[in-house]
């Protein structure tokens, strides 16, 4: 936590060794947050880049308050995502269920028993947004459950059980026949 | 309650375990007693776990490094620049052409040829300061801004003929800037630019795309831009019109005279919009090719900042065409 807090602190004096340690260790996982929750893998990159460009402007306004540092960038990715599903939903476009073939409507893919996050991502919609978070969190972000917990400003054991009925939500909403 | 609360923490455990590459089967044989509770949960969470782990095209994560590096590098810049963002607008510019009347109309003349990193370069990014700033009307500071950007690729080509790589990425976000100043100049007053009344000429569709220096096509790091802007197949001629006795006449039909004469000031605005979108387009063309064929001779040193160069300069010509056409 310590040397978190002091990458930070240097990225905050816009030391660009530490800012690149923070884009680098972040980048990827911010990108699958951002595609679990909206996808789409070419508009999560533009935006995945912005959430940085972001960090940049944004991180001497950055306060140090005991928590993980993700927790802020996170919170940054998900203003990206609010705003971009609210300018998306002014302009016409095709919805992304439409998109993508559920899990259960291609057998072939059924029978290699692999989905893809566009998949996953139509599925997660049915879920409740704090089940749809935690999905995200959790599985594209890899954050553990206290991470998850500070992001989402909730306690552990609520975060557990969040996390049980949104796989088994999940579940029920990737099962053949279920996504259409 | 309890129960539950227990259940949700073993399921945690196994999730933390299945991330940490553990199988869902060693997981279950941990806690046979919830088994069959467990492996339906274990299966999903390990198909979504599977399915999250992609990763972003690596042409996409290069360029999207560079414009980070690129950004870091502004931030302290913009704080250093202090004496010019200190004052107010009306001071700044009267600062800036004070600067450049006392270095002298010589001084001036020669940093127009100046490079980057040059004791000169700071003269004639001043003097472009000063043209911007005594040019009242959008359009022509959209015209400026076009010059000033295929100025700045004359100084990439330059300098990566000079074999000096270090302020490329530098040039090229400058260049970035001024093309976008185009864009927004347009975007912003669509009044000054007119309607997009373009002839079919200039329409996407009828344009060929640039050609790519042969015998090899765009490098594979240079990322396909987000939407494909093509250039004419040639320079756009005037329109040529039939009249009703059969004979060809060059220019505007008696109706679209009718129209000019009672619109002589919108008509002339027209032309210098029309110029504009044709000095850009020519621009488009031109500089993409040229940047091309300087990263095909590149040595390795320098690829890195062409390809930078390039792909910036597609996607923002793109954009200042985009909000010049529609």
């Amino acid at each position: 936590m310590q040397d978190e807090q002091s990458l930070v602190r240097r990225a905050q004096q816009h030391d660009e060794m530490a800012l690149t340690q923070i884009y680098e260790e972040n980048f990827d996982r911010i990108y699958r947050y951002i595609v679990l929750k909206i996808g789409d893998r070419t508009e999560a990159e533009d935006m995945t880049q912005q959430v940085f460009l972001n960090v940049i402007k944004a991180i001497s306004s950055y306060k140090w308050q005991g928590m993980p540092f993700s927790s802020w960038l996170y919170r940054i990715a998900h203003n990206q995502i609010v705003d971009f599903l609210r300018k998306k939903s002014k302009r016409p476009t095709v919805p992304i269920d439409e998109t993508v073939t559920a899990v259960g409507d291609d057998p072939e893919r059924s029978a290699l028993g692999r989905i893809e996050i566009e998949e996953v991502a139509v599925a997660a919609k049915r879920l409740t947004t704090a089940q749809q978070e935690v999905i995200s969190l959790r599985f594209a972000a890899e954050l553990s459950v206290a991470e998850v917990a500070e992001v989402m400003g909730k306690s552990e054991g609520a975060v557990k059980a969040l996390q049980h009925s949104a796989i088994v939500a999940l579940r029920k909403a990737l099962s053949p026949g279920a996504v259409s | 309650m309890k129960q539950m609360n227990e259940f949700d923490n073993i399921l945690d455990e196994c999730l933390q375990r299945l991330l940490a590459g553990e199988t869902v089967e060693s997981c279950l044989s941990r806690y046979p007693q919830h088994a069959s509770e467990l492996e339906p949960l274990l299966r999903t969470a390990q198909d979504t776990l599977k399915a999250a782990d992609i990763k972003p095209r690596p042409e996409f994560r290069d360029l999207a490094r560079r414009r980070f590096q690129a950004a870091v590098r502004e931030v302290p810049r913009l704080e250093k620049r202090g004496l010019f963002t200190l004052l107010r607008p009306g001071l700044a510019t009267v600062a800036i052409i004070a600067i450049v009347l006392l270095a002298g109309g010589g001084v001036v003349a020669a940093a127009g040829n100046s490079l980057p990193g040059s004791p000169l370069y700071p003269v004639k990014l001043a003097s472009e300061s000063v043209r911007l700033a005594l040019t009242p009307s959008d359009l022509g500071k959209a015209e400026l801004n076009a010059a000033f950007a295929d100025e700045r690729v004359n100084e990439i080509i330059r300098m990566a003929e000079n074999g000096d790589a270090s302020l490329i990425d530098e040039t090229t976000d400058r260049m970035n800037d001024q093309l976008l100043a185009v864009a927004n100049l347009a975007g912003n007053d669509k009044s000054a630019f007119g309607e997009a009344s373009f002839s079919t000429e200039y329409a996407p569709s009828a344009m060929a795309p640039v050609p790519t220096p042969t015998p090899t096509s765009m490098p594979t790091a240079t990322p396909a831009p987000t939407r494909t802007i093509a250039t004419p197949s040639a320079t756009p001629s005037p329109t040529v019109v039939e009249p009703p006795d059969g004979g060809l006449l060059e220019g505007t039909s008696p109706v679209q005279e009718g129209v000019a004469d009672r619109n002589g000031a919108a008509a002339s605005e027209d032309d210098a919009e029309a110029d504009l979108r044709e000095m850009i387009l020519l621009q488009y063309y031109e500089n993409l090719q040229a940047l091309r064929e300087q990263l095909e001779q590149a040595p390795p040193a320098l690829r890195p900042a062409l390809e930078y160069a390039v792909a910036v300069a597609e996607e923002a010509y793109a954009r200042a065409l985009d909000d010049l056409f529609y």
